[in-house]
């Protein structure tokens, strides 16, 4: 865990094998810096609200972006998502919805929640490698983000 | 009403008219016989009067034969000729008479019947009847020939009442004129009229009387003048006749006093006379004393008788004056004194010497007697005189009366007359008047009467029809023209009066004899037949006699109204009430009418006795409010104040059953009329079964409703463990396999310089494992949320959906030849996510198996049969054995190998699944090598 640096990317979810398969293919991209994995959801809020264990962190460090899972024990991912969106602090951090469900009602909610994306996590690995690589690349050096503390 | 006496009266009068003329026939003959006969009792008729004279007696006779044809009812051609012919004889006889007298000529005619007469009636002409009584004999005549002659009634009418009224009035005066010389002398014979005798007066007083009650019985005469008119003509006449019996007896005492007067100087001529006897006497006898001649004494005896004869006729003279009379006797016993002195005288001269006498003389004793006697003589005179002068003033008065009372009697007698005259103008123009408007009136009545539609006949009092108004004759089958004017009894031959239960009734009994005999009518029913038709009609009859003024009956009117209609509507009337009647009482549902205001019951129905267990009467005594439950009683009283007469109005209540059960009810309810009173006919319907049932109904349906409502959300949340089960399936079964693919991947990529052939190969292999194992779980997804989801069942255009199909399946021209052909694809309803799915297979399919073809061809289009639209998709693909089409559409089931085409075998179910939740169906032919097409349709509910 980095302190104090700026995060760049949150990664939230609770499958170790995805998460180790994320990973991989974040190194793959070098874009393996600066990550915090969440393991669910509620440490994921703790993290981005500063709370918890996390409790001293600068909100405006806040990640570049966030790669969220649906699927998370304690707090849903959709929790997770609405309780950033929806929160001043928070609401222009991008996240990216990173998930095996293909179900129309998660996506329309998702949208409807205000995330940035929703990408659905395809079986084959190459797929999901290029799509977490593309992924990481749009998100951490493509797109601008808003400047925190502004 | 008592019963009219007048009806006698036309006859009582010609009655009167026969009498009348009867007795002046007989009077007539009866004289006439006397004269034949010589009988003076006869001759007279009325004892004690002059005889009547035999023209007269004539007269009399050929007027009441006259008269008496005349009062003949119906007048024969013969009988008015005869009457005529009397009348006219009459009449010249009197002209004759009158004629004789102011020619001063003798006809003859006086003596035609008789040639003696009695010496009581006088010298000359004693047969010639006085020119008065002649006059009124012609009056008579004109009179009776006025009457039988035909000339224009109103001048017949006036001269024959006239002449009539005449003679009457000249017949009582002379009767009274009679009367009253009897009662007080003749002086007051005020008319001084003789008509021969009182017999003669009453005769014509017979004929007057007989004349106009002849008049009055032909309903000619009827006083009509104003009471001031006729008190004015009568007052007239009064006056006219006071002045002439007054300025007549005035003429008379002039008359009388002229007598008088000359007899008052006949007596001072006779005292003169005497006197100048006396006095030749005296001087005889004086001569004789003075010359003794004896020839002066020659006409002494005669000078003596005529002075005595003188006296005599003095005497009588002067009968009537007392005062005179002693003067008279003392005149007398002087005279003979002087004369018997003078013949002592005489005697002494011629015996003694003419000395003697001479000295008698001397001694005065003859000249105081000649002093006396002219001084008695004087008196006499002077009284006379005395006597003329009172008497000529007693002729001057009376003159300058009769000068006075004559002409102003006669000028207030015209004025008089004229009054009456202007009266009798008024009254004629105010009777013209009232005659225009009584006919303009009667005019009005007339058209009135026309114009009804009831009928109105009328008769006269002995039955004759006199009138029919139209409606009458049209009632009775006659044309407007036919006035039948029989006497209504004869009428029975033509029709015939019945009660309307069919008994005949006699003509004594018809409505016309019972108004006739007094009865006043009013709806009498009757029905009239004409015999020999089929007329039959029901009249309502009603009548009464018709009264005068003076309470008489003049005529019958009987009013006819046709109510046959009416009967026969009220006939009808009644046989539908007693319909509906046995309607109301054998209608198995309770009915009732009950009253609008009291809500009491006016009626029920048997049914409602049964079903509600109340009597008749108990119902009678009820009303609404207690067949209701207390607790709706105020609903039913807003109820009742909201009810219009509307028909079928249709309302639900509670009932409560002699027993207490509560009963639902129907009622059908309007408004009627019931003996005048507002009223409600109700039909009750005992519905509580049927609410039960209804009741039951909805209970079962909410039942129901729950149930499904519980097993829909029983579905429901089968289909969210579904979802959820899918979503975790989906979620969940995903997540391993892409740690197997990735790790898989990851060894190979990490590891992979230093793995074999075969080691690669393996990892290979775990790797498609791990990826089919996601496709099927995608399909499996797929496929079974398509069974669930519901139908969004919208209007497809369905060429665009397979444009959208192909872009989804990134079909471009770049890749290998695929000719896509489109033919045209009709729209149709179904849901378009779904069926774009079906066409997303369908052509990937195509594709797929297409994909070894140097050229493919895919053909989309469709066809029509049977009314379906078939939408086919074809390609010239590898196809498949016809033999395992019925495999095509199972679930993982494959026709082809994996490594020939990969595919799940879902595809094709997936487009089977979806098809048929449409109400389609899908199928398809092939040859192997030859290429596929796939049919499908999407049934009736495809169909746009």
């Amino acid at each position: 865990m980095n302190e104090d640096h700026v995060i760049e990317v949150l990664i939230v979810e609770d499958n170790p094998q995805d998460l180790e398969l994320t990973m991989r293919a974040l190194r793959k991209a070098n874009l393996s810096n600066r990550i915090q994995v969440a393991r669910d959801g509620k440490e994921a809020l703790d993290f981005i609200f500063g709370e918890g264990p996390f409790t001293g962190r600068k909100i405006d460090n806040g990640p570049k972006v966030v790669l969220l899972d649906l699927k998370l024990p304690k707090v849903d991912g959709l929790e997770v998502l609405k309780k950033v969106k929806s929160d001043p602090r928070t609401k222009t951090i991008p996240v990216v919805v990173l998930t095996s469900s293909k179900e129309q009602t998660d996506v329309v909610e998702s949208y409807a929640l205000g995330v940035n994306s929703y990408i659905v996590k395809p079986v084959g690995f190459d797929g999901f490698a290029a799509a977490v690589g593309d992924l990481g690349l749009y998100w951490l050096l493509l797109n601008q983000p808003p400047k925190f503390g502004g | 009403m008592p019963l009219p006496k007048a009806r006698h009266s036309p006859s009582r009068d010609r009655f009167v008219a026969q009498i009348a003329a009867g007795s002046s026939f007989v009077l007539g003959l009866t004289a006439l016989i006397g004269w034949w006969l010589n009988l003076d009792p006869l001759r007279c008729v009325i004892p004690g009067s002059t005889p009547l004279k035999p023209n007269i007696a004539a007269g009399f006779c050929l007027c009441g034969f006259g008269l008496l044809f005349l009062c003949w009812d119906k007048l024969p051609k013969s009988a008015r000729l005869f009457a005529q012919l009397a009348a006219v004889l009459v009449a010249a006889l009197g002209a004759v008479t009158l004629s004789q007298y102011l020619f001063g000529r003798d006809l003859g005619i006086d003596r035609w019947l008789i040639r003696t007469f009695p010496s009581s009636m006088g010298l000359t002409n004693p047969g010639r009847m006085q020119p008065t009584t002649a006059f009124c004999f012609v009056v008579a005549g004109c009179a009776l020939l006025a009457k039988s002659t035909r000339l224009p009634r109103r001048f017949t009418f006036a001269v024959a009442a006239g002449l009539s009224a005449a003679l009457l009035v000249i017949g009582l005066l002379a009767m009274g004129g009679f009367a009253l010389e009897q009662l007080f002398g003749s002086q007051f014979n005020l008319l001084g009229m003789s008509v021969s005798g009182i017999s003669a007066a009453l005769g014509f007083l017979f004929l007057g009387i007989g004349l106009l009650a002849l008049l009055r019985s032909n309903a000619e005469l009827t006083w009509s003048l104003g009471r001031l008119t006729s008190v004015g003509f009568l007052g007239a006449i009064a006056l006219t006749v006071i002045t002439t019996a007054s300025s007549f007896s005035v003429a008379a005492r002039m008359l009388k006093t002229h007598d008088v007067v000359t007899h008052r100087q006949e007596v001072l001529k006779e005292i003169q006379e005497v006197l100048a006897g006396i006095t030749e006497l005296s001087g005889s006898e004086r001569a004789f004393t003075i010359i003794g001649d004896e020839d002066l004494l020659k006409g002494r005896e005669q000078a003596k008788a005529a002075v005595k004869a003188k006296l005599n006729d003095l005497r009588k003279l002067t009968a009537g004056d007392p005062n005179q009379l002693p003067r008279l006797d003392r005149l007398e016993v002087l005279i003979s004194r002087r004369i018997d002195f003078e013949e002592r005288v005489i005697d002494a001269g011629r015996n003694r010497g003419l000395n003697v006498a001479a000295q008698m003389i001397g001694t005065r004793t003859g000249l105081n007697l000649s002093d006396e006697i002219f001084a008695v003589f004087a008196e006499m005179q002077k009284e006379e005189y005395r006597l003329l002068d009172s008497d000529r003033r007693d002729a001057q008065v009376a003159s300058t009366g009769t000068f006075l009372l004559l002409p102003m009697g006669v000028f207030l007698s015209i004025a008089i007359l004229s009054l009456a005259v202007f009266f009798l103008n008024a009254s004629v123009g105010e009777r013209a008047k009232s005659l225009l408007a009584l006919r303009q009136s009667e005019a009005q009545l007339h058209t009135i009467v026309e114009n009804l539609d009831e009928g109105v006949v009328a008769s006269d009092l002995s039955g004759r029809l006199v009138q029919w108004n139209r409606a009458a004759l049209k009632l009775h089958g006659y044309s407007d023209s036919q006035q039948d004017r029989r006497r209504f009894t004869e009428l029975a031959d033509t029709f015939e009066i019945s009660t309307l239960d069919g008994t005949i009734v006699p003509v004594e009994e018809w409505p016309l004899a019972r108004v006739l005999r007094g009865e006043h009518l009013s709806d009498l029913e009757l029905c009239l037949d004409r015999i020999g038709t089929d007329v039959h009609r029901i009249f309502s009859y009603g009548g009464s006699l018709v009264h005068r003024e003076d309470g008489t009956p003049l005529m019958a009117v009987v009013t006819i109204n046709d109510i046959t209609e009416r009967k026969n509507a009220e006939e009808m009337l009644r046989s539908s009430e007693r319909r509906y009647r046995s309607l109301f009482e054998s209608n198995p549902n309770a009915m009732w009418v009950c009253d609008c205001e009291t809500l009491a019951f006016l009626a029920v129905n048997d049914a409602a006795v049964r079903h509600y267990g109340y009597s008749h009467d108990e119902f009678r005594a009820m009303s609404i409010k207690d067949i209701r439950p207390p607790e709706d009683i105020p609903a039913l009283v807003e109820d009742i104040d909201k009810t219009n007469d509307a028909l079928g109005s249709i309302t639900e209540w509670r009932h409560r059953k002699k027993n207490g059960t509560l009963i639902d009810v129907e009622i059908t309810s309007h408004g009627v009329t019931w003996r005048d009173r507002a009223a409600r006919l109700v039909l009750i319907n005992d519905v509580t079964e049927r609410k039960r049932a209804e009741r039951e109904i909805r209970e079962l349906n909410l039942e129901l409703e729950e149930r499904v409502t519980i097993r829909t959300a029983q579905l429901e949340t089968a289909n969210k463990e579904l979802e959820a089960f899918s979503y975790s399936v989906s979620h969940d079964l995903r997540a391993p396999l892409r740690a197997v693919d990735g790790f898989s991947q990851a060894v190979l990529e990490d590891y992979g310089s230093q793995l074999p052939e075969e080691g690669k190969h393996y990892l290979q292999t775990i790797r498609e494992g791990a990826q089919r194992m996601g496709t099927l779980i995608d399909d499996l997804l797929t496929f079974s949320r398509l069974s669930r989801l519901p139908l969004n069942k919208q209007k497809i255009n369905t060429t665009r959906l397979v444009s959208d199909a192909l872009e989804d399946l990134h079909v471009s021209e770049n890749d290998r030849k695929i000719d896509i052909g489109m033919g045209p694809l009709p729209p149709c309803v179904g849901d378009p996510a779904l069926l774009k799915q079906v066409w997303v297979n369908l052509l990937s399919n195509a594709l797929k198996y297409t994909r070894n073809r140097d050229a493919a061809v895919v053909e989309i289009g469709s066809k029509k049969e049977n009314g379906d639209n078939i939408y086919f998709v074809a390609d010239n693909g590898t196809g498949f054995d016809m033999q395992y089409a019925g495999k095509l559409f199972g679930v993982f089931q494959r026709l082809h190998r994996d490594d020939e085409f990969e595919g799940t075998g879902v595809g094709l179910a997936i487009v089977q699944r979806v098809v048929a939740r449409h109400g389609g169906r899908v199928w398809a032919q092939a040859e192997p090598e030859k290429g596929a097409t796939f049919y499908f349709t999407l049934g009736m509910e495809g169909k746009l």
